[in-house]
């Protein structure tokens, strides 16, 4: 078994037994290195009460390189666009082998409860949450209830 | 538009030409990877004259310079810039000495390896997984030739299989990050933010070179060596040298590892009177 697939086994068996708190995730199949992960919104946030799906590709130098993350379900937040791509430091020049799945999950649910307007992925959305929370946060919950209910 | 309308696209497929982060990753990537590809990680023994070939048409002062340093290290090793080189030449020095046939019986080796078998404990006291790091840990005992690994790379190999060597530089990388928690008073006037913000930024990703707080913190997380680190820069006079010396530990009475510091690049140098591992 190689390297990486050991190292996949070993976080699949941790997060089995200490899921981090409002997430799931394990292999979509038979392959190791396919995950699927879900987060449920963060209470408090607009986002609460839904839940996203999340595809998880691990790659064969993993992890030395980051997982590919991206959201399956559409999601109204500045760092994340259509194609369900994720802005986040820790997935590009930040990650680190010393991180987890479990680690990044966690990272992204920090990222719906506080997005990061400054180095945003959809320019418009984070300037709708500078410069109208409300109507920001009215339509995130709108795009909760509509796709990730 | 009436704010009841359903949720507006913020979307719209046609402004996506720039290329995706992913995007720029990879060609970062395969930039870099195109660039390396016949660099070895730590290169054949070399004479000093290789590197004065480098700087022929250079500044008079780097010529200057490395005819003095040649006097007291006339050999080499070049070692890949590829932002793991500090790392990665300290671990191909303490792996050389500990292979050393002169060193085997030694105090030195009995201390070394007691150090080296309890990194384990440095990090997982630190808030390292347990289950995460063992991977790691395993794979530098086995580059130490401190462990018997059945079908893994063990000395020179390590340096030459890919995943043995990262797994060897991330471990290094992790006993910095310890270290810099562990004592963190000691270290935060020095980084320019919270030591675990420094360490997540500066310490953990692969590819990140050390300055002097990663080297200082490795130097004391792992108090078996002095580096000596020879400067090639334009500042005018003679080559000076930076010395980093474990705290806690009689640094007189420890090896010292050399190293030839370029801005943004490490190799390493051999004193004239050193035993070299050919």
């Amino acid at each position: 078994m190689s390297s990486s697939a050991k190292r996949l086994q070993k976080e699949l068996a941790e997060i089995s037994l200490n899921p981090p708190p409002n997430c799931s995730a394990g292999p979509r199949g038979d392959s190791l290195f396919d995950w699927v992960a879900t987060l449920q919104g963060p209470p408090g946030s607009p986002y609460e009460g839904g839940t996203f799906f999340l595809d998880v590709q691990f790659g064969p130098e993993y992890p030395f390189r980051a997982p590919k993350v991206t959201f399956k379900t559409r999601i109204y937040h500045c760092n994340i666009n259509m194609h369900g791509q994720i802005c986040l430091d820790i997935l590009k020049d930040q990650w680190s082998p010393a991180l987890t799945i479990s680690k990044v999950l966690l990272s992204i649910a920090s990222l719906l409860s506080d997005p990061n307007p400054h180095d945003p992925l959809v320019g418009s959305v984070a300037a709708e949450y500078l410069n109208n929370r409300q109507a920001h946060d009215k339509r995130a919950k709108e795009w909760t209830q509509r796709y990730a209910r | 538009m009436a704010s009841s309308d359903p949720p507006r696209d913020p979307h719209p497929p046609t402004t996506d030409e720039r290329p995706t982060d992913q995007q720029i990753l990879d060609y970062e990537n395969s930039l870099r990877a195109e660039l390396l590809a016949d660099a070895p990680f730590v290169s054949e023994l070399a004479g000093l004259e290789e590197l004065e070939k480098e700087y022929e048409g250079g500044a008079e002062i780097f010529r200057k310079k490395l005819q003095e340093l040649k006097k007291d290290y006339p050999i080499y090793r070049s070692i890949r810039k590829d932002g793991n080189c500090f790392y990665r030449a300290f671990g191909w020095r303490l792996a050389e000495l500990l292979w050393s046939p002169s060193s085997a019986s030694s105090f030195w080796h009995d201390t070394a390896k007691a150090v080296l078998i309890s990194t384990r404990e440095l990090l997982t006291s630190s808030g390292y997984e347990q289950v995460m790091i063992e991977d790691f840990y395993d794979t530098f005992l086995a580059a130490m030739k401190l462990r018997e690994a059945p079908g893994e790379p063990t000395g020179l190999e390590v340096f030459q299989s890919e995943y043995a060597s990262s797994t060897t530089i991330c471990h290094l990388r992790l006993c910095t990050g310890a270290e810099l928690k562990r004592s963190r008073d000691l270290y935060e006037g020095f980084a320019e933010m919270p030591i675990d913000e420094f360490v997540i930024k500066s310490v953990e990703p692969m590819a990140l070179e050390a300055d002097n707080l990663q080297i200082s913190a490795l130097v004391n997380a792992i108090p078996l060596v002095n580096i000596r680190i020879a400067n090639l820069d334009t500042t005018p006079g003679s080559i000076n040298f930076h010395e980093f010396s474990p705290m806690d530990a009689d640094a007189k009475t420890l090896p010292v590892i050399t190293l030839l510091f370029r801005p943004g690049h490490y190799d390493v140098l051999y004193g004239k009177n050193e035993n070299v591992e050919k």
